[in-house]
């Protein structure tokens, strides 16, 4: 196609959204809206995932042996925890490190009394192994390959706040696929109104390109440009909108439920927004091209 | 070369719109197809157009068979054929010189030849003073004239030409007429379906009557029997049924007489 060609379709295309201003316009919104609620749940979702991914890497599964086992015995034993593909990152923690970290922790100020137990450390057979995983969703299924490893006594581990976030994750996954799914449909449905009612007042003009030796790209084209500027500016909208809705929504929850701020480390605009942008750009683009690509077949036979 | 032969369409269960029509147009000719509502004339104009295909038969424009002819290929076609309506069907929304290059720019030509082309076909239409005029500020022999040089515009080799003159009065349907002529002078095959007997009478050219998808008279020695007969009318003619005799001529009311 030639470049003059192309910026006539281009030209064709954007007299095509004016002429059908307030079906365009309702287009635009409906896409909008979706796209909005896309980048709002993926706002959500990338935050939830970064805490997730924060209390995986701070909450661990710790690992006592059987008091007795030797040291090499126990380093046997973590090799083999160690090669499982779920272990992210795995310390070992000996009796006699056990025993200064209990000193510190503990006998702070009070030495004299730790000093009894100078010759018989209590924490000798507490050698242990504190794990972390990659996905925090299999600890479930982790602790129980590790409740059953020879030589292993106790498994200590917190399953709430891992099943809670977890849950929290799929639970916004979910709905924010179905909000979206069921928005997608109507953005398709209205692009495709819109589109037919173009083709209806073009009819006339494509009859004409079909006599003179047009072909069906060449019919198609305006239409496509059309929906592709239509799902562009559905996507351009909310996330200007969401560029400056998200450093003030964050500075509003924080400065609010300063609870929160403790446990909740929110990711910058600039770590999400790109990858928003672009998905949300796609999809735009995605929902424009194919509702105006599939709704213009039925018109081409003239 | 245009060969239509043994072509027969059926629309539907019994509605026969072609019966084994058989005419052949050579390069460069001027042939009128005429004959009444349902007489199958536009059914020839549409199977040439590709617009619809034969139910049996060979149509072959210029060494394409279309009954062969795969559909990707038809834009293709279609640019080597110019075709002009009774209702003009220009676009209402732009002037002369964008409905001209419409057709060039939907075939892809590149902005300099369509700069270059337009006024020219303008100038040999007549309308370059016009060329900024939007349709409804034009006559009907006008707009005509746009829709001839939108056909013309990308030098197709046949011209198909679907009543001209139906929405013209005579003088503006004789001046078309004459702008066909000298189309058809440059050397382009000109087609024109027509039912207008004043015109056909005018012209002087080949007849192809049809009557209820039949070809009834070939007439390609109407050129000489009108000529005859102008010169006997100037001699004041006294045999006045020279006329029946002719095969496939029109008496004054517009009958057809069947050899």
């Amino acid at each position: 196609m030639r470049i003059s060609t192309f910026w006539y379709c281009v030209k064709q295309g954007i007299k095509n959204i004016c002429r059908n201003i307030w079906f365009s316009l309702a287009s635009v919104a409906t896409i909008s809206a979706c796209i909005f609620l896309f980048c709002m749940f993926f706002s959500i979702m990338v935050n939830v995932q970064h805490v997730v991914h924060l209390v995986e890497t701070t909450v661990g599964i710790t690992v006592f042996f059987d008091e007795d086992l030797t040291q090499t015995q126990i380093h046997a034993i973590g090799d083999q925890i160690g090669r499982r593909p779920e272990v992210a990152s795995m310390e070992f923690t000996s009796g006699d490190d056990a025993w200064e970290i209990m000193k510190e922790e503990y006998f702070e100020g009070f030495e004299e009394l730790a000093a009894g137990f100078e010759e018989d450390n209590p924490m000798a057979g507490s050698s242990s192994y504190q794990i972390f995983l990659n996905d925090l969703s299999k600890q479930e299924q982790f602790v129980n390959y590790l409740q059953n490893l020879e030589g292993v006594r106790r498994v200590n581990y917190s399953s709430s706040a891992a099943a809670g976030l977890t849950s929290f994750n799929t639970v916004v996954g979910l709905l924010s696929t179905l909000i979206i799914g069921v928005l997608l449909a109507v953005s398709v449905f209205l692009i495709n109104n819109t589109i037919n009612m173009t083709a209806e007042f073009r009819k006339h003009e494509n009859q004409i390109m079909r006599y003179i030796g047009a072909t069906n790209g060449m019919i198609r084209a305006p239409f496509v440009v059309e929906g592709v500027v239509i799902g562009l500016l559905g996507a351009v909208l909310p996330l200007c909108f969401m560029f400056y809705l998200y450093g003030r929504a964050i500075g509003y929850v924080q400065e609010k439920f300063q609870v929160l701020s403790g446990i909740f480390q929110f990711l910058p605009l600039e770590s999400i927004f790109p990858y928003m942008a672009a998905t949300a750009m796609l999809l735009g683009l995605g929902i424009g091209f194919f509702a105006s690509f599939f709704t213009i077949r039925k018109h081409l036979r003239v | 070369m245009i060969e239509i032969t043994n072509v027969c369409k059926e629309y539907s269960e019994g509605n026969k719109a072609l019966k084994n029509v058989t005419i052949t147009v050579e390069d460069g000719e001027f042939v009128f197809i005429m004959g009444r509502n349902g007489s199958g004339k536009t059914t020839i104009f549409k199977l040439l157009m590709k617009e619809e295909e034969l139910t049996s038969g060979k149509i072959v424009v210029n060494d394409m068979n279309l009954g062969k002819m795969p559909r990707s290929y038809v834009p293709k076609y279609r640019r080597r054929l110019g075709v002009v309506f009774q209702d003009f069907r220009l676009l209402d929304d732009r002037n002369v010189y964008e409905n001209v290059a419409f057709a060039m720019r939907v075939v892809g030509a590149s902005s300099r030849r369509i700069r270059e082309s337009v006024p020219e076909m303008l100038q040999m239409v007549g309308l370059s003073a016009k060329y900024k005029m939007f349709p409804h500020q034009l006559s009907g022999g006008e707009q005509q004239r746009v829709a001839i040089a939108r056909a013309l515009i990308n030098r197709p080799e046949v011209l198909l030409a679907d009543e001209p003159t139906g929405n013209l009065d005579s003088h503006n349907a004789m001046e078309i007429m004459k702008l066909l002529d000298e189309i058809n002078g440059m050397g382009t095959t000109v087609i024109v379906v027509t039912h207008s007997h004043e015109i056909v009478e005018k012209m002087h050219k080949r007849v192809i009557h049809m009557e209820r998808g039949c070809v009834i008279s070939d007439d390609a020695e109407y050129v000489d029997d009108a000529e005859a007969e102008d010169e006997d009318d100037y001699e004041e003619d006294e045999a006045g049924d020279d006329d029946e005799e002719n095969a496939g001529s029109v008496t004054e009311d517009g009958n057809i007489y069947e050899d």
